[in-house]
């Protein structure tokens, strides 16, 4: 009855007894102090791989999308948060024009159902819609007109390259007076409102999906409203209340927006780009490399292709050397004791994300509803769907939630890796490589093959010094360890046959 | 006739999980015969057939060829070998010409693999092999016709025909006519005829269509529930009590009565599905509280009418008009949360998912399944049982109960119901049967059902689905007696009817 997860039990047995046997002879040749520091760095390298691989595997999954802008997402999510936590004023010069269009796009749930049942002729159907297009380009070209993005995007370009590091209480620059910001965000917010006109269809009764959660609906577009006002009228003092908090909190902060901001850019780009093409997937491809050229440009036009360096956040950043953890978290030192080896301390916290972020995706498959659905989708949407279960806003949510892991991961490693435009292409690489060696679609393969990756990189290194042989050594042995997965297990360690 | 054996398998087994598709089936095909697979849908036929081509390795057993263990050999080198075989699904290259479709396979046999920059009109022995393939075949004068471009009938013989390109001397049909409408099918069976016969080829023919398979083959084996039910000629099949029972089942029912009024109504829908034109015209009305089913052959249309209701598969014209709604052109998850459920052909039951997280997928609201739990229960005893179990450790059976509960779960005014005694053992049917009629005493039901007895004592109303259109429709006690138009539109079931009326 039990073939199936016997065979895979075994498989992951003769896995781990492998794993265990290699490291062992490692532990023997290499000494204890040198093992445990390369494995600590091991499993640092394993955990930033899982945020990226997490995300992919996912979206593979569930919607058989290749999505090579991931790695864009990374990087992204590390600007992102780099630019939080150093000087906010970027992050939120651009918020409220983010916030106001999608407020007016949220305003689709509630005009759809009463824009739908008008009685409208067929050209004036076709009419409207375009017309409403029009002016939402006119109004986001009016919106973005003369706006000094340059000149933001510069006011945390403290350190401009890779060795200084910058001041995190950076001087505040001069800001667009409020009387005349406070058009951008309006003209947007019509903006959206009038994207919102033109999705929703007028007149196509066909269209016509009965309201429910109207007053949730209200309530929501009743926030955004005020959020964007809040936004608009206090983005200098937002900016200076957060540069005045704690340096931890403020990271903390810049984790959850960075996270955020990818599942905003998730939603977009699913919902924009992605969704017309699921049934030509190849264009698909296409389209996600694309998206990761225009991020990248962008950054890079905003940025320059310099790489910068985030300073740690103040607990990981004093000092001398913590002996216990109780020490650490007391002294906030930046390295700990552990076994005999002084390790940075903020490279236990990426450990940390990375297995956190393990279990979350865990709890989140095997103990709530939406992981049920999930995983049900994953066999068949079409039956998903059948059950009354809209499949496409399940799609739209996994994409932006990979989207987001990713840009978790981003923001995670900007302390420890430069922040720099092509910071996310090896990171990607290396997370399609652990998707393949885990198997397309499992969660718990990208973390096994997530570990083993970063651990093979670690001690790659290390033996590549200690026998001075090329560093590609360390780089070529992911790919080897995938050569043999593939070979032994075609499917990968935890995927399913075709 | 030679009584050499060709082909022979040994005790084979298959399981796909907790599913045993094929078991303990042994077979011997002796030299020149036309030996047919038969059974009713989900036996293990197709399976089967897969073993012997070499598409799937077996769990256990092994298949002999000529006296030589070719358990384990790749389909490509049993092709070497002369095994030819066609699925059921037609495999061609749809940018070649016939011409070349043929030649191609012609080629592939041949020992010039490797001379790639030779062109293929210099052999000139494939050419004349080809030409000699498509006379044979009915196919002269389409040779320059790129694949793509022919009839869904042509395609079946240009499969055909690149097939006996590799001059093969075993051929295997898997449900040669599955697809084809009702005049296509007595030619291509003149053809198969042909080529087998006439020319000392031996052949495995896998089919579902009792009327096809009478007039043709020499030797018959029956599968039931992937075990060999019987084995003989076309005379000794037809008169086996074993085998009536396994395509009929013993059923017995009375016929419910209750007053009109339509809740859901199909009027003259037409669906696409890709480039192919299924439904071309399908109207059916659904009385309140009453069963109706679709009848007509495989590949009739019906199961698309059910998905096209639903929205699965929108139809491009047409009105749907559900509890007084307009309801195409609707996304499918706002169809079926007006209240429809739906038990899917195949069953379609999440295999990684336990049963209750199945049930679970079906609520609508937080506390559906507790509010039905007992009725779900009551009908199938078995599933509380099994409540913590995969979905893949349940027997065919067993997930059928399953798709069925799931539809049970929310509050549904309409059930659409796609062939519930799919490949179950004649028990089970007899308990689906309860079942179904238990559960329209509160709901209507649409049932789309190929076992003709069942459908027939279960039903009030009948439509019948030919080539993607509504043929007629009437009350199910008329059509009992109407032995014409069961002859004409439901093909396989005639012999159906008849054998029950004399058991």
């Amino acid at each position: 009855m039990n073939h199936e997860k016997r065979k895979q039990f075994i498989t992951i047995v003769i896995f781990v007894a492998i794993l265990a046997i290699l490291i062992a002879v490692v532990w023997r040749t290499s000494g204890t102090t040198t093992f445990v520091r390369t494995a600590l760095s091991g499993l640092t390298l394993g955990s930033l791989f899982f945020m990226v691989s997490a995300g992919l595997t996912l979206i593979f999954g569930l919607m058989h999308v290749l999505n090579f802008a991931h790695g864009s997402m990374f990087m992204l999510g590390a600007y992102i948060g780099w630019q939080f936590y150093t000087n906010p004023t970027f992050v939120f010069g651009i918020a409220p024009l983010i916030i106001a269009f999608a407020t007016g796009l949220q305003f689709l749930t509630v005009i759809k159902p009463r824009l739908t049942q008008l009685n409208l002729s067929e050209s004036l159907q076709n009419l409207l819609p375009r017309l409403a297009w029009v002016l939402v380009i006119i109004l986001v070209v009016l919106a973005i007109l003369n706006f000094d993005i340059l000149g933001l995007a510069n006011t945390a370009m403290v350190a401009v390259t890779t060795v200084t590091e910058s001041n995190p209480l950076a001087e505040l620059s001069p800001q667009e007076p409020l009387a005349r910001f406070w058009l951008r965000p309006f003209l947007l917010l019509l903006g959206g409102f009038l994207a919102a006109v033109a999705v929703s269809k007028p007149g196509n009764k066909k269209e016509y999906v009965a309201a429910e959660h109207t007053t949730r609906n209200w309530l929501l577009i009743g926030g955004l409203i005020v959020a964007t006002i809040l936004l608009t009228v206090f983005r200098e003092a937002w900016s200076e209340a957060i540069l005045l908090m704690n340096g931890n909190l403020r990271f903390v902060l810049a984790l959850f927006v960075a996270t955020g901001f990818g599942l905003l850019c998730g939603m977009f780009i699913e919902v924009l780009l992605i969704r017309p093409l699921y049934t030509r997937s190849f264009f698909i491809v296409l389209m996600t490399l694309g998206i990761s050229f225009v991020i990248k440009e962008t950054i890079q036009f905003l940025w320059t292709p310099l790489a910068y360096k985030m300073v740690r956040p103040p607990l990981f950043a004093a000092p001398g050397k913590a002996e216990t953890v109780a020490d650490w978290l007391l002294n906030s030192n930046a390295t700990l004791d552990i076994f005999g080896v002084t390790f940075p301390t903020y490279r236990l916290f990426i450990i940390l994300l990375g297995f956190l972020m393990f279990i979350f995706i865990t709890l989140l498959m095997t103990k709530t509803r939406l992981g049920m659905v999930i995983r049900a989708g994953v066999q068949d949407p079409e039956m998903v769907e059948a059950l009354g279960i809209n499949v496409r806003s399940m799609f739209t949510f996994v994409f932006a939630l990979g989207i987001a892991m990713a840009a978790l991961g981003g923001i995670g490693a900007a302390p420890f890796i430069p922040v720099q435009p092509l910071m996310g292409d090896q990171y990607q690489m290396q997370g399609f490589i652990t998707v393949v060696i885990g198997g397309m679609g499992s969660y718990v393969g990208a973390f096994i093959g997530a570990l083993t990756l970063g651990l093979a990189r670690a001690f790659g290194d290390y033996y590549a010094l200690k026998w001075s042989l090329s560093t590609a050594v360390a780089e070529a042995s992911t790919v080897i360890i995938m050569v043999i997965v593939l070979l032994v297990k075609p499917s990968g360690l935890f995927g399913k046959k075709e | 006739m030679s009584n050499e054996i060709i082909l022979e398998a040994q005790h084979l087994r298959k399981a796909f999980g907790g599913l045993v598709a094929v078991d303990d089936v042994s077979v011997r095909i002796k030299q020149y015969n036309m030996h047919a697979i038969i059974g009713p849908n989900g036996a293990g036929k197709t399976t089967l057939f897969n073993l012997l081509s070499g598409t799937m390795p077996p769990t256990d057993g092994k298949v002999f060829y000529k006296g030589e263990d070719i358990t384990h050999l790749a389909p490509q080198r049993r092709a070497h070998l002369g095994i030819g075989r066609s699925f059921q699904i037609t495999n061609i290259f749809a940018n070649l010409t016939v011409l070349e479709n043929i030649r191609l396979s012609a080629q592939a046999m041949g020992k010039d693999n490797f001379r790639l920059l030779k062109l293929a009109d210099d052999f000139p022995s494939y050419v004349e092999k080809a030409a000699a393939v498509i006379e044979e075949v009915g196919l002269s004068g389409r040779e320059y016709v790129l694949a793509r471009n022919l009839a869904h009938g042509e395609k079946r013989k240009l499969e055909l025909g690149i097939m006996l390109a590799s001059d093969p001397e075993l051929l295997l049909f898997d449900e040669p006519t599955a697809g084809m409408s009702s005049e296509q099918v007595p030619e291509l069976i003149e053809i198969i005829k042909h080529v087998v016969k006439d020319n000392q080829r031996t052949a495995i023919l896998v089919e579902h269509r009792m009327d096809m398979v009478m007039s043709i083959s020499d030797v018959i084996t029956v599968m039931s529930q992937g075990k060999l039910l019987a084995e003989g000629t076309p005379q000794e099949i037809a008169g086996n009590p074993l085998v009536q029972k396994a395509y009929l089942g013993d059923l017995y029912g009375e016929l419910v009565c209750t007053k009109p009024e339509n809740l859901l109504l199909v009027d003259n829908i037409q669906t696409y599905i890709g480039q192919f034109h299924i439904l071309q015209g399908v109207t059916v009305e659904v009385p309140k509280n009453e069963i109706t089913v679709l009848l007509g052959r495989n590949g009739a249309g019906k199961t698309t009418t059910l998905k096209s209701i639903l929205g699965l598969t929108p139809p491009s014209q047409g009105k749907i008009i559900f509890k007084d709604m307009e309801i195409h052109g609707k996304r499918a998850f706002n169809i079926v949360n007006l209240g429809i459920g739906y038990v899917p052909e195949h069953r379609a039951i999440f295999r990684k998912l336990s049963v209750m997280e199945n049930l679970k997928m079906a609520e609508r609201k937080r506390g559906d399944l507790d509010k039905h739990a007992d009725f779900i229960f009551e009908l199938f005893p078995d599933l509380e049982r099994l409540y913590k179990l995969p979905g893949n450790h349940l027997s065919g059976g067993q997930q059928q109960m399953l798709a069925v509960a799931r539809a049970l779960v929310p509050d549904n005014d309409l059930l659409l119901i796609d062939e519930p005694s799919e490949g179950l053992a004649p028990i089970l049917i007899q308990q689906m049967m309860e079942a179904i009629r238990k559960l329209s005493q509160t709901t209507t039901v649409l049932l789309v059902e190929q076992n003709f007895i069942m459908a027939s004592q279960l039903a009030k109303n009948f439509y019948i689905i030919d080539d993607g259109k509504t043929v007629t429709n009437g009350k199910m006690s008329e059509l009992i007696h109407n032995e014409e138009l069961i002859h004409e539109y439901l093909g396989a079931s005639v012999r159906t009817v008849k054998q029950g009326d004399k058991a």
